[in-house]
């Protein structure tokens, strides 16, 4: 986590956006469609859930961490 | 990158929108999730009604003798609309103390046998009532207009949100989520995170949810536009001195509209038809085309077929916003994806106003320091954290 760079909005937005654009994907595609392919409508309706999922393991930071990668 | 004023004016954006909006967006988040799964709880209290097994292919009963029968068993009533429940071989008759009357009795029936079904009333029981509260908070139009103007709130906070994530997540990667150091920087973190991934089904939930509390004015639109038009050539005739087979309008309708199914029918002369029509609204197949109506007109006299028409695309709208809102048409996983979504909106909705309780003393430029420096205290704990 570096505190001295500053992302560009096109950065900070890239991921939020995908996911939006994945969710309204899923959302348009379960109404064309019916039967097996709402599987996919559901993976892109889901994606959000999955993208917190994935920041609480694997983004999550604490102080003490940051204070040995310090020392590093 | 935008200057401090710009930040400013969208921060304060995002706090107003919010907090008017924040109690009864948590009112329809909460109300709004079992009603997600309003036929599944139905069924299981025994409230839905079930027809008789009945083979395929076994003929409909006759709709003249199921709406005489629930004429009969309400005198000084008159009929006001037929209609059909999507799946199942069911049928519903809507009497009322005039034709106009939106308090009406609904009569269930087997659409095979044309028996009646001793069912509870729909407009009884907890699912109603939380329906109700959801819908407009039991004060009718004003109600749902007043519900309808805390979503328009609802889409406003959303995207001053978004302007507001920029400056905050200029030096955090997505997804930080920063523990340990305080309670308020974990639910910053947090409500940025949740806030952020959700952003595009809160946005088609909430907007379609402001479209639904216009239905009422969209049906008065609808009646003063296409359906004056298409009854143009009526106008100044009396109203039918008897009216003719129900049964056949039907059939002339489905004849009509081939591939379709009938929804619901309105009687001469309530707010859905004009005074000489059975109005028989038809519906297609898919999750799409199953929401969008499309009123065949058949005149209450002779039977004979007016005209058949594709509703205008303020209806559309309508018709469309109503399975985006509800997430009802991609089966059970889909339902159970929308009370996720909708359990991390009242997370985001909580988080919100934990965290402006617990700043309500400090001064609008602290706070805009606190989000331009992504949640970090001034200097002194900005300081520790660079060293």
């Amino acid at each position: 986590m570096s505190r001295q760079t500053v992302r560009p909005g096109r950065e900070i937005f890239f991921i939020p956006t995908l996911l939006g654009l994945v969710s309204l994907a899923g959302l348009i595609f379960a109404l064309v469609v019916d039967g097996p392919g709402d599987a996919l409508a559901w993976l892109g309706i889901g994606a959000p859930l999955a993208a917190i999922v994935w920041a609480w393991f694997a983004r999550r930071t604490w102080p003490a961490e940051r204070a040995r990668k310090a020392a590093d | 990158m935008m200057s401090r004023k710009t930040v400013k004016a969208w921060y304060l954006v995002h706090k107003w929108t919010s907090l008017i909006c924040t109690l009864f967006l948590l009112l329809l988040c909460i109300t709004g999730l079992p009603l997600i799964f309003y036929e599944e709880i139905e069924t299981a209290l025994g409230r839905h009604p079930e027809a008789a097994a009945a083979a395929p292919g076994t003929p409909l009963a006759n709709l003249d003798r199921i709406a005489a029968d629930a004429l009969s068993r309400r005198p000084g009533e008159v009929l006001q609309y037929v209609s059909f429940e999507d799946h199942d071989p069911i049928v519903y008759v809507t009497t009322g103390k005039s034709l106009g009357a939106v308090d009406g009795h609904i009569a269930t029936y087997d659409a095979h046998t044309g028996a009646k079904i001793d069912a509870p009333p729909l407009t009884e029981g907890v699912m109603y009532f939380i329906f109700r509260l959801h819908y407009d908070m039991f004060a009718g139009l004003p109600g749902a207009l007043f519900l309808g103007l805390m979503g328009g709130l609802f889409v406003v906070a959303i995207v001053s949100g978004v302007v507001v994530y920029a400056p905050f997540m200029r030096r955090l990667p997505f997804g930080s989520v920063r523990e340990g150091r305080s309670t308020r920087l974990k639910w910053l973190d947090l409500h940025n995170l949740l806030g952020v991934t959700t952003l595009a089904w809160a946005l088609v939930v909430g907007g379609t949810g402001l479209i639904n509390t216009l239905a009422t004015p969209i049906l008065y639109l609808w009646q003063a536009g296409q359906l004056a038009e298409m009854t143009a050539p009526y106008k100044g005739k009396p109203p039918p001195v008897r009216l003719d087979s129900l049964d056949r309008a039907v059939a002339t309708a489905r004849a009509a509209a081939p591939g379709m199914t009938p929804s619901i029918v309105a009687y001469p002369g309530t707010p859905f038809s004009s005074r000489n029509h059975y109005a028989v609204f038809m519906h297609g197949e898919t999750p799409l085309t199953s929401r969008i109506l499309k009123p065949a007109l058949v005149d209450a006299e002779t039977g004979a077929l007016t005209g058949i028409r594709n509703m205008p695309w303020y209806a559309v709208a309508l018709f469309i916003s109503q399975p985006l809102h509800f997430g009802d048409y991609g089966g059970m996983p889909m339902k159970i994806l929308w009370a996720l979504l909708d359990i991390v909106t009242i997370v985001v909705l909580c988080s919100g106003l934990y965290l402006w309780l617990g700043r309500r003393r400090s001064s609008v430029e602290t706070r805009l320091t606190e989000l331009e420096r992504g949640g970090l205290e001034p200097a002194p704990a900005l300081r520790e954290a660079a060293e």
